[in-house]
């Protein structure tokens, strides 16, 4: 989003004619509009922090004193190693590999003259149109090493020309398997951070750069990726957080594989036995908020000091366009293919599964049915009742988490120092413990006396918010980055309060922003699996609860159509919601008048 | 100059809250405000309909000549709670079988929350220790809870000796213990693909699975999945000692998650066969067909009745009717086919294998982590 000002004219003052007198606010110079926000922020961080101290506390603090047990413990659980190991190692591989090509795609959208246009709009959203666990058993449906659908037709082709294959040659339950999912999963947060870096770039630095004798590659190299820093350490950053707590890949591929990880440990010891092992998961869960931590101060060293990279300022922004000829359709073909690894191919394989009376590598059409989908949609009252709690749910999540993240980081941005980043931290503290850690410490706060929320959709929607929090927190921060500081002054000084600058000003140019935050956030809600599992009754039953429930119970068509019917469901919001963005940017364009937002170089 | 206002933003957000608040009043036919749902689980609900037979009259093929007046009067108070919570691990078919039947004699209505036994079991001990009172009966292979009943507020299951339950005299010894009943038996099956092995194939032991041809074949349910499923391991481990474990897996030995992914993968030819397996889980799957080694053992859920349940009356007359055949039916029989402990002549139900050895959840409960060790997991 590239919003062009157009410049006063000369003579006009900038102010809007409905001024009038500047008002005194009854709290001098604070605002009640900054006041609101720290009440917020105060809230929040009550509601993430209490319930994580108290489980903590409960942990480490018997009636004899203060006990190290569970640290001992933990580090004494068998294989603990090699699932931290496993974890670690994930995450670079696949961080690093979708830090590259989502700048790459990122990089082609903006920089390039092959734009995306809904193509590069739905990208960053790709693989949120199916959960996570709706996505790994459609690849599991396509590339188990025997009855895989993509396996029987690659073997089948094979076939003809003489070529005899026993197994595979595909197998999704391996590390390359494991790895190609999680990268799927984590370019589209590379590609939205790596975009708006891209965006603000003054493209005056790299038009400086061509004029005097660069070429392409060196002026990208020199000028371009030093610009995009800040960028590139909080994707980097951001894969961490959203890397650690994936449960759904881990635990449909990585038992079967034989890759133990963290996360899937951790909710082992919580759920996956009785007695759990509380003391030893809130260990395992520190663990992960040190690496969190860390990747953190790595970020901060790396980003500098804020509002070093270039901001939307009051002034027209061209950008410089990379002409890439025939190569455009190379490009547009690599980001079609990734869209359809990330979204047609594990749709393709539910879909197949789904219509069959059980997963059978020999389709034939004549025992095709919908029984599958009559059984989740219409027999199963269950499964009815939790598609419509979990849109419902999504709905006031997505919308509590937005509103509560944006108040929250304005606040944080007006108020400064260690305030601010406390309410930073406060976003993105929930992303270090395991949504299970979470889902537990919400049970042993909330569910008794004397609030006795146990069961109830209040508990299950704070719970969602609290959790989903940090990836709310990355896409307002994104819209939020662009908007340099400039434009707040600008308005304070034509006598605009913060209330009104945020409503007039900031809240406008943000709204694509927001916009996503608001489809990435409803779309975790709906897909969530691990505190619905922990916290969902049969009073409220949802989605990830059921799906859980269908995997143990495991008819496979029943979990394909559920799986299919859910991704239906998030896919319509999430393409409603980029519409409307997109009809909201193409209509502020409109009304800028000439100024193009587009100059050729 | 001035940036003109935008309705639409504000257009939008507010269709978009309208629709929530449309779609949660839609939704909320049984999920409603937070308070109603406290009361509600607090007070019982008052049943919507008098149940039209005579409690007495219900009892088809009961044995009730000197019991009648004391069930009568549970099977009225219960009718009075008008529900009953149950929290179990069994199979969802017979969560409905249950609450089917026993809305159809009773008229009082079955929820069933249904978990793994480990979630189950672990959901209804944050709930005691939360003092959120909830389930009525919990049904769980994690027989630690019942045995091991010594919670600070006390034992967390009613002791059913002292309940009168007509047939808890005469239930086997097997499968009834102080605070809780072995309602069903599960037994550990071989579940094979009848496409990838032939019937002349087929092993006689478990002791026979290390053998070279099954190399890479072979899937095995993961033993952390439940206590039931570990205690198959700590079987194996008595009978054949670890180096049967280690042989396993360096056979090439694929584990899955539980046995019900695996039934479904060894249908669609994944794997030649998954173990240990069960009946129930292979329902409906054509090409696969279960094989009864020379000697098993089984799943054994055992439940108990909560000495804090929100509905101790309808809590004692479903641990009662589980107790009769329709109960035992509705557990044992279609599409379930497990076996009953106390009768022969249910319809789809399954006898006991011949070669039945009792399970040991308790010690394997506490041992998952090492047969997965064992099998190469960690």
């Amino acid at each position: 989003m590239s919003t062009v000002l157009q410049r006063p004219e000369a003579g006009r003052a900038p102010v809007e004619p409905n001024a009038g007198p500047r008002r005194r606010s009854p709290f001098g110079h604070r605002s009640v509009f900054t006041g609101v926000g720290a009440l917020v922020a105060i809230t929040m961080a009550l509601l993430v922090f209490t319930p994580v101290t108290l489980m903590i506390y409960r942990a480490f603090v018997t009636p004899e004193g203060i006990s190290l047990a569970p640290f001992q413990n933990a580090l004494e659980l068998r294989g603990i190693g090699s699932s931290i190991r496993n974890s670690i190692v994930v995450l670079i591989v696949a961080g690093t590999l979708a830090t590259t090509i989502g700048t790459a795609f990122a990089w082609l959208n903006e920089r390039t003259d092959a734009r995306l246009g809904l193509l590069g709009d739905v990208l960053p959203l790709a693989p949120l149109l199916l959960p996570k666990v709706a996505m790994s058993i459609g690849w599991v449906f396509l590339a188990a090493p025997q009855a895989g659908f993509l396996n029987v037709i690659i073997r089948k082709i094979a076939a003809v020309f003489g070529i005899v294959i026993e197994t595979g040659p595909l197998d999704i339950f391996t590390w390359p398997g494991l790895i190609f999912l999680f990268t799927m999963d984590f370019i589209p947060f590379a590609f939205l951070v790596m975009a708006t870096g891209f965006r603000n770039l003054d493209p005056a630095l790299e038009e400086a750069s061509r004029v005097s004798g660069a070429s392409r590659w060196t002026t990208f190299r020199k000028v371009s990726l030093p610009a995009i820093r800040p960028a590139l350490g909080a994707s980097a950053f951001f894969m961490v957080i959203a890397g650690l707590s994936v449960f759904s890949i881990p635990t449909i591929i990585g038992t079967q594989a034989g890759i133990p990880m963290l996360s899937v440990r951790i909710v082992r010891l919580l759920r996956g036995q009785y007695p759990p092992q509380i003391g030893e998961a809130v260990v395992l869960s520190l663990l992960m908020l040190s690496i969190i931590g860390l990747a953190w101060c790595i970020q901060h060293l790396i980003a500098g000091k804020r509002g070093r990279s270039s901001t939307i300022g009051g002034k027209a922004i061209g950008t410089s366009q990379f002409q890439l000829g025939r190569w455009r359709w190379v490009a547009i073909g690599i980001v079609g293919l990734f869209l359809s690894f990330t979204i047609v191919f594990p749709i393709i394989g539910l879909v197949w599964v789904s219509l069959q009376p059980f997963w059978h590598p020999d389709f034939n059409l004549s025992s095709a049915s919908f029984e599958a989908y009559d059984v989740v949609l219409r027999q199963n009252r269950m499964t009815l009742d939790a598609l419509k709690n979990s849109v419902t749910y999504g709905i006031i999540g997505a919308t509590v988490g937005v509103s509560i993240t944006t108040l929250m980081l304005v606040t944080a941005r007006r108020v400064r120092g260690t305030s601010s980043k406390l309410i930073e931290g406060t976003i993105r503290i929930p992303s270090g413990l395991s949504n299970i850690v979470i889902a537990v410490s919400f049970i042993a706060v909330f569910a008794g006396p004397p609030l006795r929320l146990s069961g109830t959709a209040l508990l299950l929607i704070l719970a969602y918010v609290v959790v989903y929090m940090p990836h709310g927190g990355i896409s307002v921060e994104s819209a939020l980055r662009q908007i340099g500081t400039d434009l707040e002054e600008a308005s304070a000084i034509a006598g605009a309060g913060k209330g009104r600058t945020f409503a007039k000003v900031q809240l406008p140019l943000m709204l694509m922003g927001l916009g996503a935050g608001w489809a990435f956030l409803f779309v975790y809600i709906v897909g969530d699996l691990t505190a619905s599992a922990m916290l969902a009754s049969s009073q409220t039953p949802v989605i990830g609860f059921v799906v859980l429930d269908i995997w143990e119970n495991a008819i496979f068509p029943h979990l394909a159509a559920l799986s299919a019917v859910v991704t239906l469901l998030t896919s319509t919001v999430v393409l409603t919601v980029l519409h409307l963005t997109r009809r909201q940017r193409r209509r502020s364009l409109k009304r800028q008048g000439g100024v193009a937002t587009t100059t050729p170089s | 100059m001035g940036i003109r206002k935008r309705k639409t933003p504000a257009t939008w957000i507010a269709v978009l809250l309208a629709s929530a608040l449309v779609l949660a009043s839609c939704g909320s036919d049984d999920t409603t405000e937070p308070e109603e749902e406290a009361e509600a689980t607090e007070t019982g609900e008052e049943p919507e309909e008098e149940a039209a037979p005579d409690g007495a009259e219900g009892e088809e093929g009961e044995d009730a000549a000197e019991s009648d007046d004391p069930m009568a009067d549970l099977i009225a108070a219960a009718q009075e709670e008008g529900t009953v919570m149950l929290y179990t691990a069994w199979v969802a078919a017979a969560g409905d079988n249950i609450r089917e039947a026993f809305a159809e004699q009773y008229g009082i209505d079955v929820q069933v929350l249904r978990l793994a036994s480990s979630a189950v079991t672990s959901r209804f001990a944050e709930e005691e220790e939360s003092q959120v009172y909830v389930a009525d009966v919990l049904a769980t292979s994690n027989i630690d809870v019942f045995r091991q009943d010594e919670s600070e507020n006390g034992p967390l299951f009613v002791d059913l000796a002292e309940e009168d339950l007509p047939l808890y005299g005469e239930w086997p010894d097997c499968c009834k213990n102080p605070r809780s009943m072995g309602y069903t038996i599960t037994p550990m099956t071989f579940a094979y693909n009848t496409d990838l092995i032939s019937e002349d194939e087929l092993p006689q032991s478990w002791s026979d699975l290390t053998d070279p041809k099954w190399a890479g074949r072979l899937a095995a349910s993961d033993p952390r999945s439940t206590a039931g499923t570990a205690a198959f391991y700590e079987m194996m481990i008595q009978e054949e000692g670890e180096q049967w474990l280690q042989d396993l897996a360096a056979n090439d030995l694929t584990v899955v998650d539980s046995v019900a992914p695996g039934a479904q993968q060894v249908a669609a030819g994944e794997f030649a066969a998954v173990f240990p397996a069960n009946d129930g889980h292979i329902a409906g799957l054509d090409t696969v067909a279960s094989h009864e080694m020379e000697w098993t053992s089984g799943w054994l859920v055992e439940a108990g009745l909560a000495q804090n349940a929100p509905h101790p009356n309808a809590g004692r007359l479903l641990m009662h009717w589980l107790m009769t055949e329709e109960g035992q039916a509705a557990l044992n029989g279609p599409p379930i086919h497990r076996v009953s402990p106390m009768y022969d002549d249910i319809e789809g139900a399954i006898p006991l294998p011949a070669g039945f050895r009792s399970p040991d959840p308790l010690t394997a409960g506490q041992k998952m982590d090492e047969y997965a060790a064992l099998l190469g997991l960690n």
